[in-house]
């Protein structure tokens, strides 16, 4: 029975008499751990030993440098060919070998044996590998993983030389060695803690998990079938015996496979019970497993707790996937197969037991209700709970930054323990205290946690009170004849109370954890939580109960120290029977497989049945559904900018940018350093598509491509290794620093104290400071001053804001120092008078005479009577003192400051005045003269007192002059450095304003020339400059109308052209919106003939005189193949005849020719032809020139003049891209349309708005409305 | 109209050639397949569009049928685009163009 285990705590304390206040259960300081710490001298001259070795590392002949430390970073290689290079690292890289060019250089040990910067592991595993295999091998796996994990940070930094990775940063350090730098090594730095990720993805992606999991998934063995597969799923044996399951790669594949068959070998037909923990990953080493026992263990101690906090929290301490679970396998004699049968007793709640064979039948009344848990121990924690409600009440509890702090309060009137109590569930309850948390909102929650410590305490006390009565077991007698399983105890808010008191225990057990308490506590914590628990719960409470066997072998999760199961087993045999997994049969479901699984919520799994797939429609040709051209339905994205773009498949090359080449080249030599097929693969495909790759994880080629797998297991475990120890060291250092920070800082402190206002709340008071603590140190003087005001009127406000630390007073100068250190001031000069007081006051010829009125002399009299009798030769310097220089001061000063009221800065430059005086014998001979007479001061002191009034009065004209001569020469610095600061302005205001002027002269040349540059080409190309921008916003509703457009009903006709020709919601969502899309002809033509319409509308001109003409795209084919004479139909249709031409503006003929649009364009007003090809600039190519004038000729016939028409080029935007020409057609027709000069119209980024307002345009069925043209 | 002889098509009937027969036989061809149709004069364009598109095997939206260079509108017919016996139909694909 556990209830003779808890003797009290408190027992063993009972002597400790003043110290009876502070309870025991929370108090770490007795039981703190006390670590034999390292003194911060010892651990500082251990680091600088450190940085010593480096130093004397660098210095040493031994790192051979290459000839220029300053290379940048990839190393050039001026003669060699890409291909070359490649051949040649290949040859010189094997990734295999290990006499590799390393071993042609110099011996370079990364670091000497035993080097302070690196941990252990790191060198064991260096000289395992060798250095260039490691540093690669590293590289590639944390590469690997980073690309697994979809991680963003960047891939560890290369230096290009050892010393520059030495003064770099990082946990880990790559840098290049070797002749032609083609040698990668690592360098690890203990004392940086700067890891190379710092991302929050700690996940794998599931298709990388499955990748290095081998899916996932694994056969279950025979062994594994369960039980109630076999019923459930058929009766017939035949068919059951066809149910596959598979396992969860949670319990590590392979390992696990081979230890089911070892194991199923050695107890092929016992009868067994096994109890395994299961973990995800091959941590099966004796240490993790004596950790899972231990917490197991502490978990069935803390059985008030579910369940799966515990095992959440065992996750949370193993830091991985830990299950647990037991099974028990049987041979059925007459089917001869193995049955095995899983007790999912960690899982079970007890109110959810359904196992009629629990041991409720057997049970008996226990006699005492207090023995389970122990007399002495209920006693106890109710004594600490009510004396820690009656510390808060008392206003004993203390609150610091930390619980150190805390410790060091040990006067009489600090509840240590309880204070240590209520920071704890502070911070279990809302967190630790954030130091960027404003005061106030720390308060707050300091508040809160208070009133709830407060109120659990007392909820405990009342509780505990009542379930722990020495009467309670005789009522339930009475009431019932056996103990039932159903026991309703007390009210609801009772129960309520339970379930509070028993989360409240589960929080001093955890407390317990971090502060050692003795051991029967915890134990008791977890007994009385059950019994709460069960009071919650309205179940029968344990405590009442008696119970034959032992009660914890029947708690889920137990695991039984005798036999020690788990110890028995070696590491390389850990049982794993598998959780089963079968939520989805089909393995292309299983997306969110690597989930927790739900202990207790298993399925059944079955063979995966395959995919089931749509079958594929293959519609015949004509059949109404049948697509012929079956496009990849694209998702549109042009305004927002949420959705996707996917680009066309293939991405011209030409849109590589000098510097995203440079950018490839430098990869790929770091790719052959590293040895890297996988990216060398794709940077060289990324000549082909432009640099736009990007990886896409996917499948098993990626594996074989990047060594996922290899690299994994190589290294995947090292890596996480190094990390832990960075952390670890971090952690360390971390405390380390903190334990700096506390001995350099006091730490802010405060009492609270809890009350109830007039209105019956609870309010909490905080009353500041506590100064006596056990370390003198932290005793400054910034608590004995202003503060002592605060603690006599408490207020319910942050007594402490934080204070800033007040600025070091400058010593003090004597008069002479001070005047001595201006030389500019001639203040030595005895003729000098301060100005100011020359000027305000009137003209005094001598010093004024100032006397002490007749109640200074009272108030001196009175002083000089207080003072003690007898005194020795240093004390009556009284004014020196602490205490006494005020009122000195203030009586003795009042008379002269009366006199001077007219010198504010007199009066601010005298308070130093006393105390200078002691320092400064030659300034105030008649302070010592002072002094001597008091020494012969008797007790009738009125006598000699006259001659010590005289002095004084000396004293005070001193005093004055003194003061006046300083007044002086502050109002002259003051007066200097005025006048210095107006000059400065003054130059700084020319400075200025000559810089705006010469600004505004360039600004205006620059306009000019520009205007000029402009009329001239006007002049030249008869293009003017845009009166305002062509390409504008589009407003919502068009933004709108235009994605319509894109989503409508594929067949629906949205707008007619001029042409007739229909468009349709493919010509929008394919052919012109998505920015890289290729314009159609239908987009070409429907919008250069409402350029034309445009035109001819707002000019007036008659259908078959139009200013402005524009022939369809299939013009330019058939003047090719037909020759002008077959294009009658056409010109006709665009009203070009002999007669009118020549009196035509403008004829736009777009051209599709080898995929790209161009322009050609006729001004027979001014005799040009010319032809705009976006990809040239807005040139043109000479032949197209040549046929148009053969068109022009043809037509005019013998209106023809040779030698007035002539082929010009006009500037346009250049097209850098390898789908846009389309809109530069368009917009290019616009502008000449207009008289409009391109390349100052527009500009080729704008182009993909320019799509949608084309889209609006076709839309609105030409220019007008909305996108009239005037005014451009 | 001045122009009438720049009218290329092959089989012009004379101005006062009696009313056209009621049947035209049209020929649409892209080049590698010749298609001949009979259609009356009044028959919508379309139906001899998408027949040939169906026994090409190609959508109606990617190719254009074009009438001495002079797209046909599906609403058109031989009477609206003044065609005559035998006249030519071509079809090219459609003009899609980007770089």
């Amino acid at each position: 029975m556990p209830s003779q285990a808890p003797t009290s705590p408190c027992a063993t304390r009972k002597s400790r008499g003043s110290r009876e206040t502070t309870p025991a259960v929370l108090t770490g300081r007795i039981f703190r751990r006390r670590c034999p710490s390292v003194s911060p001298g010892t651990r500082r001259s251990r680091l600088l030993r450190g940085r010593d070795a480096i130093a004397r590392l660098l210095k040493s002949p031994a790192p051979p440098r290459l000839p220029s430390a300053s290379l940048p970073w990839p190393p050039r290689e001026p003669s060699a060919s890409p291909a070359s290079s490649v051949s040649s690292v290949s040859l010189s890289l094997p990734p295999s070998t290990t006499n590799s060019p390393s071993a042609a250089l110099p011996a370079t040990p990364i670091a000497p044996r035993g080097f302070a910067s690196e941990t252990r592991r790191f060198r064991q595993r260096r000289g395992e590998e060798g250095d260039d295999n490691f540093a690669r091998g590293l590289y590639l796996a944390i590469r690997n993983d980073q690309r697994m994990r979809n991680c963003r940070c960047g891939s560890p930094a290369i230096f290009s030389s050892r010393e520059e990775a030495e003064n770099g940063s990082g946990h880990l350090r790559f840098f290049l060695v070797g002749d032609e730098r083609r040698s990668l090594r690592v360098l690890q730095r203990k004392d940086d803690f700067i890891w190379h990720c710092r991302c929050r993805h700690h996940r794998r992606l599931p298709e990388f998990k499955l990748l290095l999991n081998e899916n996932g998934k694994r056969r279950a063995e025979d062994g594994e079938l369960d039980l109630l597969a076999r019923i459930q799923e058929s009766p017939t044996e035949k068919r059951a015996r066809r149910v596959e399951r598979i396992v969860s790669a949670a319990t590590e594949p392979t390992v696990a496979h081979e230890q089911q068959q070892q194991q199923q070998e050695q107890q092929a037909k016992a009868t067994t019970s096994t109890t395994t923990t299961t973990t995800n990953n091959n941590n099966n080493n004796k240490f993790l497993l004596t950790k899972a026992r231990i917490f197991i263990n502490r978990a069935v101690a803390a059985m008030g707790a579910p369940i799966t906090t515990a095992l959440a929290k065992m996750r949370h301490t193993l830091g991985r996937e830990a299950y647990e679970a037991v099974d028990t396998r049987r041979e059925d004699p007459a089917t001869g197969s193995i049955v095995v049968k899983r007790l999912k007793r960690y899982t079970a709640h007890p109110s959810t037991w359904k196992d009629p064979d629990d041991g409720f039948e057997n049970l008996a009344w226990a006699n005492d209700a207090r023995k389970r848990v122990g007399r002495e121990t209920i006693d106890f924690l109710l004594a600490n709970f009510k004396s820690q409600i009656r510390s808060i009440e008392d206003g004993k509890l203390v609150e610091c930054d930390s619980i150190e702090d805390i410790e060091d309060c040990v006067d009489d009137d600090t509840d240590v323990g309880a204070s240590i109590g209520l920071h704890l569930y502070r911070d279990y309850r809302f967190g630790p205290v954030d130091d960027r948390d404003p005061p106030e909102k720390v308060d707050a929650v300091l508040n809160k946690a208070l009133r709830e410590y407060d109120s659990r305490l007392r909820a405990c006390v009342s509780v505990m009170e009542v379930v722990y009565h020495e009467e309670v077991i005789d009522r339930l007698k009475q009431q019932y004849d056996a103990p039932p399983r159903h026991l309703p105890l007390g009210n609801v808010e009772f129960r309520k109370d339970a379930m509070d008191v028993g989360r409240f225990l589960l929080f001093l057990r955890e407390a317990a954890l971090v502060r050692p308490i003795p051991r029967a506590t915890p134990e008791a914590l977890a007994q009385i939580t059950v019994d709460v628990n069960a009071v919650h719960k309205q179940e029968m409470v344990p405590s009442y109960i008696e119970v034959e066997r032992e009660m914890t072998n029947d708690m889920p999760g137990h695991f039984p120290l005798d036999p020690p199961v788990l110890e028995d087993v070696s590491p390389n045999k850990v049982d794993v029977p598998g959780i089963y997994d079968a939520r989805y049969p089909e393995p292309d479901k299983a997306d969110d497989w690597d989930k927790r699984i739900n202990p207790g919520q298993y399925k059944l799994i079955s063979k995966p049945k395959g995919i089931l797939k749509p079958s594929k429609e293959w519609a015949e040709p004509g059949s109404p559904r049948y697509v012929a051209t079956p496009q990849k339905k694209r998702n549109l994205s042009f305004v927002s900018p949420v959705s996707r773009f996917v680009p066309p498949a293939r991405i011209p090359s030409k849109i590589m940018t000098e510097e995203q080449a440079k950018n490839i080249e430098h990869r790929k030599i770091k790719a052959e350093v590293l040895g890297d097929e996988h990216s060398k693969k794709q940077l060289e495909e990324a000549h082909f598509v432009g640099g736009l790759f990007e990886l896409r994880p996917d499948s098993k080629s990626l594996d074989r491509e990047m060594g996922l797998k290899h690299y994994e297991e190589r290294y995947g475990r090292f890596i996480r290794g190094l990390k832990s120890d960075m952390d670890r060291l971090h952690e360390v250092e971390k405390k380390r620093q903190e334990e700096e920070r506390r001995r350099r800082c006091p730490p802010r402190m405060r009492r609270l104290k809890l009350h109830r206002n007039s209105d019956g709340k609870l309010e909490v008071t905080f009353v500041s400071p506590v100064v006596s603590r056990r370390t003198t140190n932290y005793k400054t003087s910034s608590y004995d001053d202003d503060d002592d005001e605060i603690a006599r009127s408490p207020v319910l406000m942050n007594p402490f804001p934080p204070r800033p630390s007040p600025p070091p007073k400058p010593p003090r100068k004597t008069l002479a120092e001070f005047f001595a250190e201006d030389d500019d001031l001639d203040l030595m000069n005895p003729e000098w008078r301060p100005p100011r007081s020359a000027r305000n006051l009137p003209e005094r010829p001598e010093p004024p005479i100032l006397r002490p009125r007749d109640d200074d002399y009272e108030i001196v009299k009175k002083l000089y009577r207080t003072l003690p009798p007898r005194e020795d030769a240093q004390k009556p310097a009284a004014p020196q003192t602490a205490e006494n220089p005020e009122p000195h001061d203030d009586a003795a000063g009042s008379g002269p400051h009366d006199a001077t009221k007219e010198h504010p800065a007199a009066d601010a430059a005298q308070e130093p005045g006393p105390h200078d005086d002691a320092q400064e014998p030659a300034a105030t001979g008649a302070e010592e003269a002072f002094a001597g007479d008091k020494t012969v001061l008797g007790d009738d002191g009125d006598a000699l007192l006259a001659p010590s009034i005289e002095m004084l009065e000396q004293l005070h004209l001193d005093r004055q002059i003194e003061a006046e001569l300083r007044a002086g020469v502050l109002r002259q610095i003051e007066e200097k450095k005025r006048l210095e600061e107006e000059r400065r302005r003054e130059e700084q205001r020319r400075l200025e304003e000559e810089r705006r002027r010469q600004e505004e002269e360039r600004l205006r040349e620059e306009a000019a020339r520009r205007q000029r540059e402009a009329d001239e080409e006007a002049a030249r190309t008869g293009l003017r400059a845009p009166q305002r921008p062509l390409i504008t916003d589009l407003s919502d509703e068009w933004d709108n109308r235009v994605i319509n457009a894109a989503r409508a009903n594929p067949s629906s006709e949205l707008c007619k052209t001029l042409e007739g020709q229909p468009l349709t919601r493919r010509d929008f969502e394919e052919k012109l919106l998505p920015p890289t899309a290729w314009l159609n002809d239908n987009v070409i033509i429907g919008s250069i003939l409402y350029i034309a319409e445009y035109v001819n509308t707002s000019t007036g001109a008659a259908d078959q005189e139009p200013k402005c003409s524009a022939l369809t795209s299939y013009f330019w084919p058939r003047l090719m193949s037909h020759g002008p004479s077959g294009c009658g139909r056409l010109l006709r249709r665009a009203g070009l005849r002999k007669q009118n031409l020549l009196d035509i503006d403008t004829i736009l003929i777009p051209i599709c020719e080898a995929s790209h649009w161009t322009l050609a364009v006729i001004r027979p007003s001014r005799r040009t032809v010319s032809h705009l090809d976006s990809m040239r600039g807005g040139r043109g190519h000479e032949s197209v020139k040549r046929k148009l004038l053969e068109l022009v000729r043809f037509i005019l016939e013998d209106r023809f003049v040779e030698d007035e028409w002539s082929a010009v080029d006009y500037e346009a935007p250049l097209q850098t891209n390898g789908w846009d020409c389309g809109v530069f057609t368009i917009t290019n027709a616009i502008c000449l349309a207009l008289g409009i000069n391109p390349r100052l119209a527009y500009r080729a980024n704008q182009l993909t708005l320019q799509r949608r307002r084309l889209a609006a345009v076709l839309l609105n069925e030409g220019f007008k409305g909305d996108f009239s043209l005037d005014g451009v | 109209m001045a122009d009438n002889a720049e009218n290329g098509s092959p089989a012009q009937p004379g101005f006062d050639a009696p009313p056209p027969t009621e049947h035209l036989n049209i020929k649409v061809t892209d080049n590698n397949n010749e298609v001949f149709f009979k259609i009356k004069r009044t028959t919508k364009l379309e139906k001899l569009m998408t027949a040939f598109c169906e026994r090409q095997g190609k959508t109606l939206a990617s190719v254009r049928f074009l009438f001495e260079g002079q797209r046909v509108q599906p609403t058109d017919t031989p009477d609206t685009l003044e065609m005559a016996d035998g006249d030519t139909l071509e079809v090219h694909q459609e003009q899609v163009g980007g770089c």
